[in-house]
């Protein structure tokens, strides 16, 4: 699974530990999604998308592979 | 997801302080040393139980302190306990699992007789040693190397 989260993170202008800090978990593990390394539960990519206000699926996006 | 069944962050720091004099008590343990006041030898109370009578405790004293400050250490908090730290710590379980079972694999191929049973006991403690060692180096050094991203 593919995302657009640094994308998002750069239109509302926030550091990875801003991020972080805002819903509650570490600033490595904000780095590992957007890295690609780490699948956020769905608790927590409900929680960005809330963040964001927008759906999840405009930023997780499933590959071909998945 | 909160995980209720580990242990305050504090613990950590518990289980550090309460590991060196535990190790150097079973150190100097198996060179022979003993606490008295934990000797049981002519206690009227250990008379009476009768099982204990002739013993002295100074080696379950160590050995208790150990198993406690490694399962302080392995089972605290992290300073910022989240759903993947819960993620790594489950992957350093199951691989600190694998690691014990080759050990155990090479114990049963290359050890034989008493020293077999002894290093039988020793693997519980081996277990928490190598789930610390991939958990810690996992949670803090390999994120260390991505610190510059922001």
């Amino acid at each position: 699974m593919k995302n657009s989260l640094k994308v998002e993170r750069a239109i509302m202008d926030l550091t990875q530990g801003e991020l972080a800090d805002k819903i509650g978990v570490s600033r490595q593990t904000i780095h590992a999604i957007e890295a690609g390394k780490y699948v956020p539960s769905t608790v927590l990519a409900l929680k960005l998308a809330r963040l964001f206000g927008k759906p999840v699926e405009a930023f997780f996006m499933l590959e071909s592979t998945d | 997801m909160k995980n209720k069944l580990l242990l305050p962050a504090s613990f950590r720091i518990a289980g550090l302080v309460l590991l060196l004099p535990s190790l150097a008590l079973l150190i100097a343990w198996n060179r022979g040393f003993e606490f008295g006041f934990l000797d049981t030898r002519g206690a009227a109370a250990a008379n009476l139980v009768g099982f204990f009578n002739d013993y002295n405790f100074t080696n379950e004293l160590a050995i208790l302190g150990t198993l406690a400050s490694l399962t302080f250490i392995a089972f605290a908090r992290v300073a910022h306990e989240d759903e993947r730290s819960t993620m790594v710590r489950l992957q350093s379980l199951q691989l600190s699992h694998y690691c014990n079972y080759l050990i155990l694999a090479g114990l049963v191929v290359f050890v034989n007789g008493i020293n077999f049973l002894l290093c039988l006991f020793a693997l519980p403690f081996l277990f928490l040693v190598t789930f610390i060692v991939i958990f810690y180096s996992r949670w803090y050094l390999l994120p260390k190397f991505a610190a510059h991203e922001e």
